[in-house]
């Protein structure tokens, strides 16, 4: 049903040099401190028919209020493969009638293969604005 | 509340754990306009919610391992959700549903504790969007053991555009903007001189405080922001966005990503995508033509695709 993820060239390239320059902010002291980690992280990957896959070591730095001790993180496997086991059970449908919602108009892009627009932005003075766009407040 | 401004019919409400604003270029059939929308939303809550126990979503999120056939709303969404995915080379995966629950938000924002004990997070990239086996047109899904569903960075857009949809149907015509926690939507016909949408680092600002304002005929707007909903466990901050190869919150040149396209899904799949790409997002938005506007962690605001300069 399922099967490894395998990751292209490009990807894995990426996910490396990602995993490379990581700045973790997140460590458990055993006093509770955390400070800011810098994970320096070694790296390495082969790439076997096409799957490729990454090993981390993660030594860390500390910098945190007193106390505190140094913690580990680990990056034990890029290739994420899923624990799918290939046998897949058939259930009823989950939600037999359309909603108001899936029955609404479909978006002009709901199936359009890249992102684009169509749309000329022009630059206008805020105070006439009908709406804010910004981080989703509460 | 509802209130009919000018000659526009303006309506705020909240929803889906933020905040909602629908505007009507024909007020008298605001009420008509805003039920549709409720309903929409309602709808959208009851099928894509990860912090309800009813929702369709948690009910497949309980199943994993298992094939199921999603009803439409949540087949919808899940669609949008591999899409994006698709389109973003996995910037933007909606298998960081265990990532962003292990991470702290495992509730609706409103309840999750602003402080709270230090976290240990691992490293570890996401299991992948290529793990989820979707039929849009059976709608059967299949979704690995272990594998947590998260459509929070697609589905409130989406729900944007269909609301604004179902809205400018309830009026027979006119033009209606909706705005979800600042995913907005634009249908029908704008008002004289446009759309204008001011853009501020969070939705709940005024308009008189925003950055810079744009004026738009159609499509969508969105924001992805690492400085709103942002949650401190022992001495650090995290916040909501994921990046999916470290299955931890993004590490980012950017407090703010502004995206405009033909529709608000895809400008809120742009504008988070630009957030975990970093500085490679200023070309790649570029290369693909949407109006962007970026700013970074001192303030400095960088502008691609078309996005004009403010006025002097």
């Amino acid at each position: 049903m399922s099967s490894p993820r395998r990751l292209t060239p490009d990807t894995r390239d990426r996910a490396l040099r990602r995993l490379r320059r990581i700045t973790l902010a997140a460590a458990v002291t055993s006093t509770g401190a955390v400070g800011a980690i810098t994970l320096g992280l070694a790296a390495t990957a082969h790439s076997t028919a096409g799957t490729a896959s990454a090993s981390t070591t993660a030594t860390d730095l500390v910098q945190g209020g007193s106390g505190s001790t140094a913690a580990t993180s680990t990056a034990t496997s890029a290739t994420a493969s899923p624990a799918a086991t290939a046998s897949a059970v058939a259930t009823p449908a989950a939600t037999a009638a359309p909603t108001a919602a899936a029955t609404a108009a479909p978006t002009a892009s709901a199936s359009a293969s890249q992102l684009s627009t169509s749309q000329s932005v022009q630059s206008s003075s805020g105070s006439r604005a009908q709406a804010v766009s910004g981080g989703s407040g509460r | 509340m509802i209130a009919g401004m000018a000659t526009l019919g303006t309506a705020d409400d909240s929803a889906l754990g933020t905040n909602v604003r629908v505007v009507v270029t024909q007020p008298t059939l605001l009420a008509a306009a805003k039920a549709a929308v409720d309903e929409v939303l309602e709808d959208i809550d009851l099928a894509c919610s990860r912090f309800r126990d009813d929702s369709e979503l948690a009910r497949l999120n309980r199943a994993a391992g298992t094939e199921v056939t999603v009803g439409h709303l949540l087949g919808r969404a899940i669609d949008e959700g591999l899409r994006a995915a698709r389109l973003t080379d996995g910037d933007v995966d909606p298998t960081v549903g265990t990532a962003i629950r292990l991470a702290g938000y495992d509730v609706d924002f409103a309840a999750v504790a602003a402080e709270g004990a230090p976290l240990t997070l691992v490293v570890q990239p996401v299991p992948g969007w290529r793990a989820v086996r979707f039929d849009p047109p059976s709608r059967r899904l299949f979704v690995p053991t272990g594998v947590e569903i998260d459509l929070g960075a697609t589905a409130k857009a989406l729900a944007a555009d269909l609301a604004a949809a179902a809205g400018l149907a309830a009026m027979g015509g006119g033009g209606i903007l909706v705005s979800l926690g600042g995913d907005i939507a634009l249908a029908g016909r704008p008002p004289d001189g446009g759309w204008t949408v001011a853009i501020s680092e969070d939705s709940n600002d005024r308009v008189e405080t925003a950055q810079e304002s744009i004026t738009l005929q159609g499509g969508g707007v969105a924001s992805s922001s690492t400085r709103v909903r942002r949650w401190r466990r022992g001495e650090v901050e995290l916040h909501h966005i994921i990046d999916p190869r470290t299955g931890c919150p993004a590490q980012t040149p950017w407090r703010l990503a502004t995206v405009v396209a033909d529709t608000c899904v895809d400008a809120n799949i742009a504008s988070t995508a630009s957030i975990v790409r970093g500085t490679a997002a200023v070309e790649w938005l570029g290369s693909l033509r949407l109006p962007a506007r970026l700013v970074d962690w001192d303030g400095h605001v960088v502008r691609t695709g078309g996005w004009p300069a403010p006025p002097p």
